[in-house]
């Protein structure tokens, strides 16, 4: 057990110390401070409009719809904005510590040199796997206490629900990045070098989070058969029909009737497209990370709604735990998705030879 | 000094393993792709022994060590060292060998200090202070301790003999060197040549693969030559001259005090070839007898009257690219 201590140690050292990983904290952070900085600009105007149509309910509360209040803004919106490129830049930064971790030692000997010292396999790639873990916490410990600090320092301050959910959110994409972590030390463990480790790597990424969901709509589309005709131009209403037996009350009541009907028509062919694709990217950890985080960090969150479903009442505020249990499904395979590569990596490297 | 202090090592017996032998092979088999790059190979080396494991490129010697250190599973048979089976005690042998791989490598982001502290943080019986006194004691013995440059920055001579040094980190009683010539320089040969040989003095036993015989037959007390994955001999040196000379003629060199030769006739002459008062007689058994009397009735004197023996590395070349090695 010891010894993974030692392996994990010296891996979190060369990664924290390595100029690679710097490099790409280092644009990370700058990229996230960019999307704070427009994201707080945002919010800010949100909050004035907000603090606007108060002023006006306050003022003048008879011109306002009966029970209708406007909705305060959450410094969640500014995370929001920032998931999207804090997924693509955390695969990024997991990717590049990952990739010639097995590779590059098999390419430089001192795998050899290692291995023929008494440390057993598993306790080689075990602790690397921690030390890469533990170099992508120490990442995301210095983008959680940077996005922190700079809304404290804006004066922005969290509540005890949006404090959380940040945790939790920066939480997921921890989890997000070791999904592609797990990929590149598999390819590394299975590639003969680290040029086809990177190669393999990009790869999968590619294929899994852009080709595979792409493919899904396509397959989607096809499968879900004819898209039903939507028409939002309502027939002209004559006082009577020709016949004269339907009265203009019950002509509207019928255009109401197959106007939902169709909507229903159309909410299930998406949900037909949208589930197959969800098929085919269920094994994307992008697509399971962008539905965590919009549970996450997005309190009025629901599940499928879908494109043309009734725009009444916006959706109730859910707890954190209501909203995770909604992306469940999704949550687990991001859970699964690094078990699985790291058991592949592990199984591999522990019967490989070492020529 | 204390680099060649001998381990104590408690020694389990089988029933079936001479108490001397510290490296065995049973049949040890190794198959990459249908190809046997290791066949059958059955060695056994005894405790404190130099044994030169020969062979051209591709003969099958890295994997036949690669197996001995369990970086790689043989296909079929077993491997000992020490009485200890490879593929079941991997720790536990990995606690008596050192083990130099070809084209040894590093860390590069690293000093040599800081590498060897790495790997001997893997060795349990070894404290910090034991750790820093062993790593100064190795540093110095392959001239690296006033290196101070991370190893990235190393000639491949530096990082040869730092394998070295991580060979011997544990002080080990088993020490497989794979090609560890390479890369060194005239004085780092001759360097780790008597650096073997106090190993050997001290009771190591020693596994030195080489493709040139040169090197093995420096050094060496006993060795195996290898091709196609295959031990075609094994033996001391002279042994393995006798066994391996396969030639049908001897050759007899002749030279005179103060004319030239003349003509020699004899039924067993096979070829000769004249050169003033020298000739190099090829005949089918030694007839320096013949010669001796044919000469000193003419009265011609003898200043030199000798059979060539062939060297090692004729009978080597012979054999082994040529002849028995030949699949």
């Amino acid at each position: 057990m010891a010894g993974i201590f030692v392996v994990a140690k010296k891996e979190f050292l060369d990664h924290v110390m390595g100029k690679k990983f710097l490099a790409i904290l280092a644009i990370l952070m700058i990229i996230s401070l960019l999307a704070m900085y427009q994201g707080v600009e945002s919010y800010n105007k949100q909050l004035d409009s907000y603090k606007g149509q108060i002023a006006e309910i306050e003022e003048h509360p008879e011109g306002m719809p009966p029970g209708w209040m406007p909705e305060k803004p959450s410094i969640l919106f500014v995370f929001q904005m920032m998931s999207a490129l804090f997924g693509i830049l955390g695969a990024i930064l997991a990717i590049a510590i990952g990739f010639n971790l097995i590779s590059g030692e098999k390419e430089s000997g001192s795998l050899k040199s290692l291995l023929s010292h008494p440390v057993f396999r598993d306790t080689i790639i075990n602790g690397k796997a921690l030390g890469g873990m533990g170099a992508l916490g120490f990442a995301m410990l210095v983008m959680t206490l940077l996005s922190i600090g700079i809304l404290m320092m804006l004066g922005i301050m969290p509540t005890g629900d949006e404090f959380v959910r940040i945790l939790v959110f920066m939480g997921f994409t921890l989890l997000f990045m070791f999904s592609f972590f797990a990929i590149a030390l598999m390819c590394s463990t299975i590639a003969k070098n680290s040029t086809r480790a990177i190669t393999y790597t990009l790869v999968i990424f590619i294929v899994i989070s852009f080709v595979m969901p792409i493919a899904g709509t396509f397959v989607g589309m096809q499968l879900a058969g004819d898209m039903p005709e939507f028409s939002g131009v309502r027939v002209e209403i004559q006082e009577t029909n020709e016949s004269g037996d339907i009265s203009k009350e019950e002509q509207i009541e019928e255009q109401e009737r197959i106007q939902e009907e169709r909507q229903e028509e159309m909410q299930e062919y998406w949900k037909k497209v949208m589930g197959i694709q969800e098929m085919f990217s269920i094994a994307d950890p992008l697509s399971n990370f962008n539905k965590v985080s919009a549970a996450v960090l997005n309190p009025r969150f629901q599940s499928f709604r879908g494109f043309f479903g009734p725009m009444g009442e916006p959706p109730a505020e859910t707890s954190i735990l209501e909203a995770l249990g909604i992306v469940w499904k999704n949550l687990l395979v991001l859970l699964l998705f690094p078990v699985v590569m790291f058991a592949i990596a592990y199984i591999r490297f522990m019967r490989m030879d070492i020529r | 000094m204390a680099l060649y202090k001998r381990n104590t090592i408690k020694r389990g017996k089988r029933d079936n393993q001479n108490a001397d032998e510290m490296i065995k092979t049973e049949n040890l088999t190794k198959v990459y792709n249908g190809n046997k790059a290791v066949d059958n190979l059955n060695l056994e080396i005894a405790e404190g022994d130099i044994f030169g494991f020969l062979g051209p490129n591709g003969a099958g010697k890295s994997t036949t060590i690669l197996m001995l250190v369990g970086m790689i599973e043989p296909t079929d048979g077993k491997c000992f060292i020490n009485d200890l089976e490879v593929a079941r005690n991997p720790i536990k042998v990995k606690e008596i060998i050192g083990y130099l791989p070809e084209n040894v490598g590093f860390y590069g982001n690293m000093t040599a200090e800081q590498n060897l502290d790495y790997f001997a943080r893997f060795y349990a019986t070894m404290d910090a202070n034991e750790r820093k006194k062993r790593i100064e004691e190795l540093l110095e013995l392959v001239q690296l301790d006033s290196v101070s440059q991370k190893v990235g920055g190393y000639s491949r001579g530096m990082t040869q003999r730092l394998g070295f040094a991580q060979a011997l980190l544990n002080n080990p009683e088993v020490i497989l060197l794979d090609e560890p010539t390479t890369n060194l320089d005239p004085e780092g040969v001759v360097q780790l040549r008597q650096t073997l040989k106090k190993l050997s003095d001290e009771g190591k036993t020693i596994f030195f693969s080489s493709h040139i015989l040169a090197e093995v037959a420096q050094v060496c007390n006993t060795i195996g030559i290898i091709s196609n994955g295959t031990l075609i001999e094994r033996g001391t040196l002279d042994e393995i001259k006798t066994k391996l000379d396969v030639r049908k003629t001897v050759k007899i060199i002749v030279e005179t005090t103060n004319e030239d030769i003349p003509k020699i006739e004899h039924e067993n002459i096979v070829n000769v070839e004249y050169k003033g008062r020298r000739a190099v007689i090829e005949a089918k058994s030694d007839i320096r007898e013949d010669i001796s009397r044919y000469l000193v009735e003419n009265n011609i004197g003898i200043k030199e009257l000798r059979i060539e023996e062939p060297t090692l590395e004729d009978i080597f070349m012979e054999s082994v690219y040529k002849g028995k090695g030949g699949k």
